[in-house]
């Protein structure tokens, strides 16, 4: 959607662009003027396993549960001996546990595995200081490294049966290793996003820093995220960007974790922090000018998946949203295993225990669902609506504070549009797995923006209706698959791909925008809908050619069919006309139809 | 709280389930197939500490071991069952003439198809809320005090597609975008009179992605469920594991 908007050159008429989680990297290329869209269709195809695995994702909840059990020892892991009734009694239960586990043989790979158990686990690197430094864990005698390697030994007892169940792995119990399966790396790397392809001097598609900060100063990015504050324990929504000091400067924001992240990157990855998925919550330092506060973020989606809250409460009195699901997806209501498992662990092991309970009581579902039927509402009103606050006002069946103000007549009213792909269409199953699912997903998000934008940008579509083609393309959806072509192969080769630095440079934005030259797009298009059909174009075409250009278009009508020859007229007429491309504006977008 | 003991046929994991009482989903639950040959029977009620002789006696009555399925099913007829009750109770305290009186079922068939909800309009009415538009939403959440789970939301399947002219000639946003392409003005430079602030707002995709990256994780998280295990060759209950995927606050389940 927001490469259909750069190409119909309708980035300028934005005041303020406000993006969630991965919003924000496209709002970051919007403002420099970038438009990386291959980032999505080509780079983190390509990376697979490298952004997000299914095995790692699993294998982290794994992990943490098996910390958290550790950390928690007294309260979790009893030991019973047999007919040793001492075991029964909770104040010897560890020595019992002790005296009962001491014949205990301890599986080799347990003992050999120490570089993907948690350091705290691993039998060899345990030592008494290292144990007594860490606080929650209760135990400090030598046979500590007992208790924790038997410890482990059962966990694999506990996982055989259960690891046999998920799709995919060993249906043998006997051959299953489940500690292959445990590790403390994040299931989706917002690393390799952040650094392999953003980064500036490293990244596949670096984000062009000076650009993106002259062009911020007239046209800000906020970085939306959700979190904890460290002085009041409130669950806040944060604005990054709205001070000066968020994204550049001596006293940029800085993740107190990774404290080699500063600044726009550090915002970007708490925006991106997917609880479960990414690892613990980002602890940012933001500087707001009485001094500097400490905000756990995580995020966006938990309080704002659609960010228009933050923009209204910002004083914005028009708001055009872009969608990530289809009109009418199904909008869930009853707590899923995300809501009632993965969430409160995440939260409960970081201690945020608010946010816990704020997921199991469906308050993350109840903002979504309030999103979407304000959007559907506010597409339908002219007159402007009222816009709840980002303030959390429901905890499932509880309201946080009474003293919040329930009553919509007291909000902030503002114009809002969404724009959403229309119903029936297909949801985004995975992010990197498929590189057709997503170059579709891609496509069907532009051709709804292009047809939506293009009468708003000076194109009337509705002259052009007669030219849809055989299989019921329309315009928009003819363009989208100009502008993003099928890849072939070796395109797609990750080799070729994550090694192909590509550096597109910014553009600053314009004082005046530069006058469209409309007038020929128009005569292009009326040619198109009052013109000869396909067929009769194409003989035309042969016979008027000659020597060299004839062979030429023969030989493409043998290898790619008739569409071919169509295809590229179009699409030298779209690389003349569309004002995202003129001047050579966004020729990384353009190269797919300059290729052909 | 009730409790259940499943041992597994090959004599080395024992595993322990524990059913809470608000969670009737316990029956769908992936568990049940893979470990069909696991035999099942209730551990004592209270303190949850049975016998070490019960768990690993060799000569446990064999009549009552009933299937782990099975056993989940009936439990949560029993508890559709008692709720049905105590609401067809509420009902009459009412004085509210229920259509359909539970008492009165001969079959049990008859009885589950009436607690599950199908023809009885009157005992669904009572449980959820179908939301349409963001007024209902608030209206139940804020003024009648529904529970987020309690609310159903079905968008309309029908929708007119949109003529994209007549939006852009009378939605304010899509007009501002016009007008301003007209002007062709640029942010900081805007013309004379346009004193509104447009701002775009790009939703994430992460989340979408990640639930459907989280669909294994159902065959493997179990909610509702603790799992405790023993491992010995003995067949003696050596190590009693939580996995504390849930609520970290749960009492443990001590033996």
């Amino acid at each position: 959607m927001a490469a259909a908007i750069a190409t119909l050159g309708l980035a300028d008429v934005f005041d303020v662009i406000y993006g969630s989680s991965a919003g924000s990297i496209v709002g970051a290329y919007m403002v420099s003027r970038q438009m990386c869209i291959d980032v999505y269709t080509e780079i983190l195809v390509a990376a697979k396993e490298t952004f997000i695995c299914k095995k790692r994702l699993m294998g982290n909840l794994v992990y943490h549960a098996t910390r958290e059990a550790v950390k928690r020892g007294n309260s979790v892991i009893l030991g019973i001996s047999g007919n040793n009734k001492k075991a029964r009694s909770s104040s010897a239960k560890s020595i019992s546990y002790h005296e009962s586990i001491s014949h205990m043989e301890i599986p080799t790979y347990v003992k050999n595995c120490e570089d993907i158990l948690p350091p705290e686990l691993t039998n060899s690197k345990l030592d008494a200081k290292r144990l007594t430094d860490l606080k929650s864990i209760n135990v400090a005698d030598a046979t500590n490294s007992n208790w924790v390697s038997s410890a482990l030994a059962a966990f694999s007892n506990v996982m055989s049966p259960v690891f046999p169940l998920v799709r995919g792995l060993p249906s043998s119990m006997n051959n299953v290793n489940p500690l292959k399966y445990v590790s403390n790396k994040p299931g989706m790397n917002i690393t390799f996003v952040l650094d392999g392809i953003m980064c500036k001097q490293n990244g596949l598609r670096p984000l062009d820093l000076e650009t993106f900060e002259q062009n911020n100063k007239r046209q800000p990015l906020r970085v939306i995220a959700s979190g904890v504050s460290e002085e009041t324990g409130d669950m806040v929504t944060a604005s990054l960007g709205i001070h000066e000091s968020d994204f550049f400067g001596p006293n940029a924001t800085i993740c107190a974790n990774d404290k080699s992240r500063k600044g726009l990157f550090a915002c970007l990855a708490a925006s991106m922090s997917v609880p479960g998925a990414t690892g613990p919550p980002l602890a940012l330092q933001r500087n707001d000018g009485n001094g500097s506060r400490i905000s756990h973020c995580f995020d966006a989606f938990c309080y704002e998946p659609m960010p228009y809250r933050s923009a209204v409460e910002e004083d914005a009195t028009h708001v055009l949203v872009l969608r990530t699901r289809p009109d009418g997806c199904a909008v869930k209501t009853k707590p899923t295993l995300y809501e009632s498992v993965i969430a409160p662990f995440y939260f409960n092991s970081n201690n945020m225990p608010q946010v816990a309970r704020y997921f199991e009581r469906g308050g993350q579902q109840f903002r979504y669902l309030e999103d979407v039927l304000t959007l559907e509402k506010a597409r339908k009103a002219r007159e402007p609506v009222p816009v709840p606050p980002t303030k959390i006002l429901h905890w499932g069946n509880k309201l946080k504070d009474e003293n919040i103000e329930t009553d919509p007549s007291t909000w902030k009213k503002a114009h809002l549009y969404p724009v959403v792909l229309p119903q029936g269409a297909t949801e985004l199953s995975t992010v990197s797995t498929d590189h057709g699912e997503v170059l579709n997903a891609v496509r069907s998000g532009f051709a709804t923006a292009f047809e939506l934008l293009a009468p708003a940008a000076g194109f009337d579509l509705n002259s052009f209706s007669n030219s849809v083609t055989s299989d019921n393309k329309t315009v928009a959806q003819q363009i989208a698959e100009m502008v993003f072509p099928d890849n072939s192969p070796h395109e797609l080769d990750p080799e070729v791909v994550l090694q192909l630095q590509l550096e597109v440079k910014g553009e600053a934005i314009p004082e005046k925008e530069l006058k469209r030259d409309l007038k020929r797009f128009r005569q292009w298009m009326q040619r198109r809908s009052q013109g000869m059909s396909q067929n009769k174009r194409i003989m035309k075409l042969a016979g008027l050619t000659s020597g060299v250009f004839r062979r030429r278009h023969q030989n493409r009508m043998v290898l790619y069919g008739e569409s071919a020859i169509i295809m590229d007229l179009d699409q030298r007429a779209l690389l003349k006309h569309l004002p995202g491309f003129k001047e050579g504006k966004l020729s990384h977008l353009s190269k797919n139809l300059r290729m052909v | 709280m009730s409790s259940h003991h499943i041992s597994l046929n090959r004599g080395v994991v024992s595993i322990y389930v524990v059913d809470f009482k608000n969670k009737p989903n316990l029956v769908n639950t992936e568990l049940v197939s893979p470990i069909g040959r696991s035999v099942v029977m209730p551990l004592a009620k209270k303190k949850g500490a049975p016998k070490m002789s019960r768990l690993t006696s060799n000569k446990r009555p064999h009549k009552r071991i009933l299937g782990l399925k099975s056993l989940l099913r009936r439990q949560a007829l029993k508890r559709r069952l008692k709720n049905a009750r105590v609401k067809l109770k509420a009902e009459e305290s009412r004085s509210i003439d229920p259509n359909k009186d539970l008492k009165n079922r001969s079959s049990k068939k008859e009885k589950k198809s009436v607690l599950s909800g199908a023809g009885n309009s009157a005992n669904k009415a009572t449980k959820t809320f179908n939301i349409t538009t963001v007024e209902e939403l608030y209206d139940a959440i804020f003024q009648k005090g529904y529970a987020m789970k309690d609310l159903i939301y079905q968008p309309r399947s029908e929708r007119k597609p949109l003529n994209v002219s007549d939006e852009v000639a009378n939605h304010p946003v899509l007009s501002l975008i016009a007008k301003r392409v007209r002007e062709g003005s640029t942010p900081g430079n805007r013309a004379e009179g346009d004193t509104a602030k447009l701002a775009m707002s790009i939703e994430g995709g992460g989340m979408v992605s990640f639930q459907k990256k989280l669909a294994p994780f159902k065959y493997l998280m179990l909610p509702d469920l603790i799992l405790v295990f023993s491992a010995n060759r003995e067949e003696q209950l050596v190590l009693v594991w939580r996995l504390p995927l849930q609520r970290l606050d749960w009492p443990m389940f001590s033996m």
